[in-house]
């Protein structure tokens, strides 16, 4: 029997594209849950950790991103770690696994050949990817081990072809063909590069295939991710237990809001209250609000980028509306600040450019604010 | 505003004067310096200024003749509001202001002082000044209704708002068109958007804005380097791939020529042989070379050694033949040397004779000459004792004092006088001489001195005329005078001729006058005398018999000397001995350069005789050495013939030598053409095949080291981080740009905000302004003759812009019109403002020669358009100038400013 966890796409070092002020906190939240993962094997008393690739963002990563995963690495001495570089952290003659640093990790295997690797309990063949672009199958150095004792795991970096989102082999930088358990005989394909956990049934309909994503979601609409896999092979064909694990700190949430009248307000108050203990808020709002409602809002939203991690709303689809001045004309008992307000309107009933209607709202609405607030 | 009268008290040359105005017109005019324009100062002084101010402007209003401080005084009545006010104010010496409201006929005090100045400003709505004196700035509407000299030209923006002043913001009703809320609006709005902008519309440095673009723009800068970086990576890291790619194919080629090599080596035949033979024969005939060599350079040796000798016997032949002459050359020398030798002592014998006669002759020749001169001097002496005997005795009969010729003369004329002076004093105390003249004419002559109609000049006679049958009586008269002066003359005559004679202690003038000649006859002698002493010696007796002593010593001497009797015999005596001197003295100077000559030749020949000495035992050293050389010369032949044999000998075995290396060298040939056609083959072709080995190897080594060196530097790179500070960078970018965009969002929104209220606000007031605009243009164009039918106003009523009607939308700029159209179009615009302010008071235009530059055509429609005003909207103008006629078309009153002072 063998049992190991199987993680993948760690990308430590990621930027964290449109997060804005998250982005470095996102980052930082990587490393630190890779504690979540080896303390899930420590806790699950596994023979090995089996990194399927991708470890690192890039290999020209700063040397202290580096020390802080082989820190955490030493933390856990006991687990063997077996690391299959991906495309990001590919093999070559700039692989960050070829820094010193990482030679004294005891503990740890480079697999940079397609050599079998003998671990306990098991053998691991290793499909190195050793460039960007191939239309070669991943696993074509796979051997047939059909015939061969033992418990036979392959690890892979890429794309399975015909599985969504990517259909066909001229689609795909890194193809893995699906059809591999059965060509060659092997009881599990661990596959990283796909960042939701995800598993697959050979042609017995025996799950023996599965990603088992990043370890820490790494944006909005990620579904299924932030997991690491418990694997278990009691022995050679016996159908894997594939057991997902949470490691993922961060909570995120993405969605749109529609907003009607001013009730809405409310409503979408009552929403933010329903999830202030979700770290990473995306919010689409789209329908209509009254100028006069705008400052409202406006305050709502700046108190909630103080409530989560990353408070991200989206204004672009809301039309901000003034009722026709016939049916309310302005009074700020001044005719000259009534004509500035009506003169605005205009320019707003003639604006379509999202960015120049936000500038005459706002200017709308200042003239508001000070309208009401000034006393002489 | 209509101003009833103004009064001024010793204000420059304003003793006390006082003007009445017209309700409509009042043209106050003079020429310059008259006092008009410190009319209208006192005007502006007297609503504008503090009286206690202390500008020294006001310290000048004292009167030019005033000494000291003295107060100023000015009092202006005048309607205000359908009001009536007189206001008095006090400069300098006592300072303050009275303000009264008129009821009735009666003033009523309303305030004083302080409070009073700014009652009046209050009402005048202006600004109240500092101490230092008010600017017309400051004197609201009146800015462009008052054009003093210092406010000839219009206010502009750089001088305040004129909304305010000319109540622009009234509507028509007196509502307001701007409110104190939109002030404030305004005011905060202009607040936040000098945040984010400068005054001139750019981004404020201190806004977050331009402090994040730069931000941003320098981590792109980062940003792109850092890509770059890592580009050059991957680039390298595709260049290490390829070579890696390539090297294992290289490997296998060399491999693959090495086989071929081995193939190539083993398929070619045995050639060593051949090779070995071609050597031997080429050794063969370079031994052949070797000995044609040596026979040759035996024979160069054997010919070098017989010119040797030959060369060697020449030159002694030579030495042996210029030995023999230079013997005979000295041998010359020595004869001629004792000739000369001999000769010199001749010589020196013959100068020693001619020394001896020339001494001797000298001897005779000073002896006589020093008896000649003693008895020269004997005589000498005896003539210069006798002359000086009788200058002595001359001397003796001198007297200290001589009279001159010119004393006695004077004398003897003064006498003359005295008796001419006692004479006429004889006659009547005057001197009158009658004598008949040419035709009756009678001359009188009084002291010698003619009369003048009885008067005696000093020089001249008169002529008096007296025409009688015969002379009858004539009756002179005198003055006394004459005589008076006759006998003051006479004594003053006497007395100098008695001071003369007493001088000279003479009794007489003929004492005198023989006194005089007797001197100087004694001292002319005296003087022939002491030159006749002179031309014999200057010097002493004494002097002179010093000399004479040493004349005869000298002769004693020479006497004494014996004489040689050669000399006896040669020199005689009775000739002349000066010549005879000479003679000798020549004879000796003609022998002694006989003897220089004879010795120079003596020396010139022993110089030659030594030269030739030396230069003959140079000659038989060289001699020696010769003969030396030629022994040895000698025996080095008989060495070489030992050594190579004879000539002959050699020149037979050179012949045999050569004809041995020719045949040789024909052999070798034919060798070696075996030999290279062997190379070209299958030695060729091993040659070629190790060269291209050791090229692939070379190539391969090549491809290693950089395969290292770009591993070393990839792997180098990589460790930079590069990556993750790129990540960072554009993280950090992503955040500032969202900032940014709230922030330029924010900005811009105030901005436009700003933009809309100064668009309404201006809009509104256009409303205001648009009609003065309407009324400037009106005018004029009719001024103008419709040249001008444009004007543009800004805000601040100040024109900007002209248009030209006749050309094609060519419009002047304010400041390119000539002075003329300016001042009409500032007059304009002046009676536009006093209609629009018409509508709440009547008002008061002043103006201070206002067409100074205008032609007359136009200033005659200019008082039209004037005229029209007054009778439209009840203006009241007051023009200062010093042109009436040019206002003569004004209704109204033309006062004399010279009339009312």
């Amino acid at each position: 029997m063998v049992r190991f966890i199987q993680t993948s796409d760690w990308q430590i070092g990621m930027k964290g594209g449109g997060l804005g002020e998250a982005g470095p906190i996102v980052r930082e939240i990587r490393i630190e849950s890779i504690h979540n993962v080896l303390k899930s094997a420590q806790e699950q008393k596994v023979d090995f950790v089996l990194l399927c690739g991708d470890i690192f963002e890039h290999n020209m990563i700063s040397q202290e991103d580096v020390k802080k995963v082989v820190t955490i690495f030493n933390q856990y001495p006991d687990i063997p770690i077996y690391l299959l570089p991906g495309n990001h952290d590919m093999l070559g003659a700039d692989c960050v696994y070829n820094r010193p640093i990482f030679q004294r990790v005891n503990h740890l295997t480079i697999l940079r050949t397609s050599d079998s690797v003998k671990v306990t309990d098991a053998i691991l063949h290793p499909c190195p990817v050793l460039s960007r672009f191939t239309t070669q199958d991943l696993t074509g150095t796979i051997p047939v081990v059909r015939e061969v004792d033992g418990i036979h795991i392959g690890v892979a970096h890429g794309s399975l072809v015909g599985k969504s989102p990517v259909p066909t082999w001229e689609d795909v930088d890194l193809p893995i063909d699906p059809a591999c358990i059965d060509r060659t005989g092997i009881d599990y394909l661990a596959l990283g590069h796909w960042h939701s956990h995800t598993t697959f049934e050979d042609s017995t309909g025996i799950a023996r295939i599965a990603y088992s994503g990043t370890h820490e979601q790494t944006k909005y609409d990620e579904d299924n991710a932030g997991h690491c896999l418990l694997i278990q092979i009691d022995g050679k064909g016996d159908a894997p237990k594939i057991v997902p694990i949470k490691t993922g700190q961060l909570t995120w949430v993405s969605r749109e809001f529609e907003m009607k009248d001013s009730s809405s307000l409310i409503e979408l108050e009552k929403y933010f209250e329903s999830i202030k203990g979700i770290d990473m808020v995306r919010l689409v709002l789209y329908g209509e609000l009254l100028l006069e409602s705008k400052e409202e809002l406006d305050n709502l939203l700046e108190f909630q980028t103080t409530v989560h991690k990353n408070s991200r709303v989206e204004l672009d689809s809301l039309n901000i509306t003034v009722p026709p001045s016939l049916e309310a004309p302005p009074d700020f008992g001044d005719p000259i600040l009534n004509q500035t307000e009506i003169h605005l309107e205009q320019l707003l009933a003639n604006e379509i450019d999202p960015r120049e209607r936000r500038i005459i709202i706002e200017a709308l609405a200042h003239l508001q604010r000070l309208g009401k607030e000034v006393e002489v | 505003m209509k101003v009833h009268w103004v009064e001024l008290e010793n204000w420059r040359q304003h003793a006390k004067t006082r003007i009445d105005f017209d309700e409509d017109t009042t043209v106050i005019y003079g020429p310059n310096e008259t006092g008009k324009s410190t009319v209208l100062e006192a005007l502006s002084r007297g609503l504008f200024d503090k009286s206690n101010t202390h500008a020294e402007a006001i310290k000048r209003i004292k009167p030019l003749t005033a000494s000291g401080a003295i107060t100023s005084t000015v009092r202006i009545e005048f309607t205000l509001n359908k009001t009536s006010y007189r206001v008095e104010k006090n400069f300098n010496l006592r300072n303050g202001t009275s303000l009264y409201k008129i009821v009735g006929e009666e003033p009523i005090l309303l305030d004083q002082d302080d409070s009073a100045d700014g009652q009046l400003i209050q009402l005048l709505e202006a600004d109240l000044p500092s101490t230092r004196g008010s600017k017309p700035s400051q004197w609201g509407a009146f800015h462009w209704l008052w054009a003093p000299q210092e406010n000839r030209e219009l206010p502009t923006d750089k001088e305040g708002d004129p909304t305010a002043a000319l109540h622009l913001e009234t509507k028509d009703g007196g509502g307001v068109l701007v409110t104190p809320k939109f002030r404030a609006v305004q005011h905060f709005v202009q607040i936040y958007h000098a945040q984010y902008f400068t005054k001139t519309g750019k981004t404020s440095k201190d806004s977050l804005i331009l402090s994040t673009e730069e931000e941003i723009q320098t981590l792109q800068h980062g940003s792109v380097e850092l890509r770059d970086k890592i580009k050059k990576v991957d680039a390298e890291k595709q260049q290490l791939e390829e070579l890696q790619r390539q090297l294992p194919i290289l490997e296998t080629k060399v491999i693959e020529t090495k086989e071929e090599l081995k193939k190539a080596r083993s398929e070619a035949i045995d050639f060593s042989s051949v090779e070995s033979e071609l050597k031997a024969s080429e050794a063969g005939v370079r031994e052949a070379g070797r000995d044609v060599e040596d026979a040759k350079k035996a024979l160069i040796e054997l010919e070098k050694s017989a010119e040797k000798i030959e060369r060697h016997q020449r030159k002694e032949k030579e030495t042996r033949e210029n030995l023999s002459r230079l013997e005979a050359l000295c041998e010359q020398l020595e004869g001629r040397q004792q000739e000369i030798k001999e000769k010199v002592e001749e010589k020196a014998m013959k100068i020693r004779e001619c020394e001896e006669l020339t001494r001797d002759a000298r001897i005779l020749w000073t002896k006589s000459d020093a008896e000649a001169k003693t008895g020269v001097l004997e005589k000498k002496i005896k003539r210069i004792k006798l002359l000086d005997d009788k200058i002595e005795g001359l001397r003796e009969k001198e007297v200290p004092i001589t009279p001159t010729n010119k004393e006695v003369e004077n004398l003897i004329q003064s006498q003359t006088r005295i008796e001419a002076l006692k004479e006429s004093l004889t006659a009547r105390g005057l001197a009158v001489n009658v004598t008949p003249g040419e035709k009756g004419s009678l001359e009188v002559e009084v002291d010698g001195e003619r009369l003048k109609d009885g008067k005696l000049t000093a020089t001249g006679t008169e002529r008096v005329s007296v025409g009688a049958p015969g002379l009858g009586k004539v009756t002179v008269k005198a003055k006394l005078e004459q005589a008076h002066d006759a006998k003051v003359d006479i004594l003053h005559l006497e007395e100098s001729i008695q001071g003369t004679l007493s001088k000279y202690a003479v009794n007489s003038i003929a004492e005198l006058k023989e006194l005089s000649q007797t001197q100087n006859e004694i001292s002319n002698s005296i003087k022939e005398l002491v030159a006749e002493r002179r031309g014999a010696d200057e010097r002493s007796i004494n002097e002179i018999t010093l000399e004479l002593k040493k004349f005869k010593e000298k002769y004693e001497e020479y006497k004494k000397i014996k004489r040689i009797p050669n000399a006896i015999k040669l020199n005689p005596t009775n000739v002349d001995l000066g010549k005879l001197v000479n003679k000798r003295e020549k004879e000796e100077v003609e022998a002694r350069a006989v003897l220089d000559k004879a010795r120079t030749e003596r020396d010139e020949v022993d110089k030659e005789l030594i030269e030739k000495k030396e230069e003959l035992a140079e000659i038989r050293a060289e001699q020696k050495h010769l003969s030396k050389d030629l022994d040895d010369a000698r025996t080095q032949e008989r060495e070489i013939i030992r050594q190579y044999g004879s000539v002959e000998f050699q020149e037979k075995k050179l012949g045999s030598a050569e004809a041995n290396l020719e045949k040789r060298s024909e052999d070798c040939e034919k060798i070696k053409q075996r030999y290279e056609e062997l190379e070209k083959g299958p030695i060729y072709r091993i040659k070629r095949l190790e060269q291209q080995i050791e090229n692939q190897e070379q190539v391969i080594q090549q491809q290693r080291t950089s395969i290292d060196q770009l591993k070393g530097g990839i792997g180098a790179a990589s460790l930079g981080g590069a990556y993750s500070d790129l990540a960072e960078n554009e993280s950090r970018i992503e955040i500032l740009s969202e900032r940014l965009e709230k922030e330029q969002i924010h900005a811009e929104s105030y901005k436009l905000l700003k933009e809309a209220l100064e668009q309404q606000y201006h809009s509104a007031l256009s409303a205001v302004v648009g009609p003065i605009q309407e009324e400037v243009k009106r005018s004029l164009s009719y001024v103008t003759g419709f040249l001008h039918a444009d004007v543009e106003l800004n805000e601040y009523l100040f024109p900007t812009r002209l248009g030209e009607r006749g050309f094609e939308d060519i419009s002047l700029e304010f400041n390119d019109g000539s002075s003329g159209l300016k001042e009409v179009l500032a007059l304009c615009v002046r009676l536009a403002v006093a209609k629009h302010l018409s509508g709440r008071d009547s008002q008061c235009l002043v103006l201070d020669d206002p067409f100074v530059h205008v032609s007359s055509d136009r200033s005659n429609k200019m008082i039209e358009v004037i005229n029209e005003a007054i009778k439209e909207y009840g203006l009241q103008v007051i023009v200062f100038t010093h042109r009436q006629m040019e206002f003569a078309g004004l209704t109204g009153r033309m006062v004399d400013i010279q009339s009312v002072k």
